[in-house]
């Protein structure tokens, strides 16, 4: 009863999209977070009769018949739609509006990229991320700095105290990717280049492509909630109907066997 | 009367129910498969004698075929989701040859080209499309691909006269026998939205319904023949 197994991939298919939409909900407020898309598509085929096979009359068989296997999951793509932006008026939240990622080092000196633009100050006075890594090219504020200015083009600067000019500190530089779909994400908002996504492109905010720099607002989460609601029924409602088919080859089956009594 | 005939019969009919099941089932696990189109499967019966004056028929399943009817075209905001609204298929190159499909979630490798899920090439009119890092991706209902304003190329929609046979090889690919891919004309791209599947689930439902109560009814057709066999046999030893 093949029946039952057909069913079972069904099931296992919608109970990764409940996998799915349970980590998007659970990001919904996650800032810089871009939701998954579970992809699905049917199975490789059973073939019962051939296409075109001599029947036993010498004629050929026209459509013949080929079993369906199922369903399999045939991707998780990262959606990297623009999420909202939440103002914030932290001078050092940042937020990209348009392509590309900010640069940052992780400690075993791979870079990885992020859209999550909530830096802090570390005790060195360089910009890192929450976690702590700090964005490359690096930036140092200074201790006494009064105020911070980022503007759209990425450029930093500082007032001093006495100086009436702010002073150049450096300028943020931006990564982007032909398909940022085949990025890896890594949690805590990173993401690492693999084979797929293509190395990385760099270039300033602004320019040649790249999305310009925000200050004081954050890029929020692009779950988009009532989409996943539905997305939700939906998964529940596929899951249970495979069930009822599982019930009903097992119906057959129980007939069967007690066809001998 | 119940004859050997008659129990082979049933038995080869219960194996066409087992079947016509997993066509069902197949069809549900692909309930929210983009793109999928729903099998139907055909029985066929033929005729046989029993005897001088009886007659029996054997059914047996003869053929699937896809059910290419419209799927719903749901939004996704994804400006790589391409839908076809109307009558064709995408193009595909796969190291097979040419593979047709519906499902359009596609993707940009990292060469820049417009691939499916699986990495295979989407075809244009002049061959594989290259989208490159393009910030502004407009496919429009005719299915012209314009990059930054640019027009890059125009996707290849195909369309298949009624005898071609449509196989479908899984991964939401058709390949086609006997009949050659001809221009689509009655179509609308709709960029930044998927079909879904065209699985029905209700009548699915009432398939399964049906098959299942089918089965039950043949099972115990075949149970009370076999009764009236060992009958006839014990009857017909005993006046010996």
């Amino acid at each position: 009863m093949q029946a039952l197994w057909i069913s079972a991939t069904g099931m296992k298919a919608q109970e990764m999209r409940i996998n799915v939409i349970a980590h998007n909900l659970a990001n919904v407020n996650t800032t810089g977070y871009k939701a998954s898309r579970l992809e699905l598509e049917d199975l490789a085929y059973e073939t019962l009769k051939a296409q075109g096979a001599q029947a036993a009359g010498g004629t050929q068989i026209p459509t013949g018949i080929q079993i369906g296997l199922g369903v399999r999951l045939s991707a998780i793509q990262k959606n990297f739609l623009q999420g909202d932006y939440q103002q914030t008026q932290n001078p050092l939240d940042l937020a990209i509006q348009g392509r590309g990622f900010f640069q940052v080092m992780l400690p075993d000196g791979t870079l990885a990229y992020t859209r999550a633009g909530a830096f802090k100050i570390s005790q060195d006075g360089t910009l890192v991320t929450s976690e702590g890594y700090p964005l490359q090219p690096e930036i140092v504020i200074p201790r006494e700095a009064q105020t911070i200015t980022v503007l759209p083009d990425g450029t930093v600067s500082v007032t001093l105290p006495g100086e009436t000019a702010p002073r150049e500190l450096g300028r943020i530089e931006l990564a982007d990717f032909v398909n940022p779909a085949g990025l890896k994400a890594m949690g805590r908002n990173l993401f690492v280049a693999t084979e797929a996504s293509g190395d990385p492109i760099t270039g300033n905010p602004g320019e040649e492509g790249f999305g310009t720099i925000a200050q004081g607002f954050l890029e929020m989460s692009n779950v988009d909630l009532v989409g996943e609601m539905v997305e939700l029924i939906m998964a529940q409602r596929a899951y249970e109907i495979n069930s009822k088919v599982i019930q009903a080859a097992d119906d057959m089956l129980t007939s069967t066997v007690n066809l001998k009594r | 009367m119940a004859s050997i005939e008659f129990v082979s019969g049933i038995v080869g009919a219960s194996v066409g129910f087992e079947g016509w099941l997993e066509v069902i089932s197949h069809n549900l696990a692909n309930l929210q498969t983009p793109g999928f189109k729903r099998h139907l499967l055909s029985f066929e019966s033929e005729e046989y004698e029993t005897s001088e004056t009886e007659k029996g028929f054997l059914i047996r399943p003869q053929k699937v075929t896809l059910d290419l009817s419209q799927g719903l075209i749901k939004a996704t905001g994804n400006p790589l989701d391409l839908a076809i609204s109307g009558e064709g298929f995408f193009v595909v190159q796969t190291p097979v040859g040419e593979r047709f499909t519906r499902k359009g979630d596609f993707s940009v490798d990292r060469n820049g080209f417009l691939v499916t899920k699986e990495g295979f090439q989407v075809l244009g009119e002049g061959g594989p499309i290259e989208i490159g890092r393009g910030r502004e991706i407009v496919i429009n209902e005719s299915g012209n691909v314009i990059v930054d304003g640019e027009l890059i190329d125009t996707l290849r929609i195909v369309t298949f006269p009624k005898e071609a046979q449509l196989i479908p090889e899984g991964n939401g690919l058709i390949r086609v026998e006997k009949g050659e891919a001809i221009a689509s004309v009655e179509f609308a791209v709709k960029q930044g939205f998927l079909e879904s599947s065209n699985v029905s689930p209700i009548e699915e439902m009432v398939r399964l319904m049906n098959v299942v109560r089918l089965f039950e009814a043949y099972q115990k057709a075949l149970q009370t023949s076999f009764e009236d066999l060992s009958r006839k046999l014990i009857n017909e030893v005993i006046r010996v």
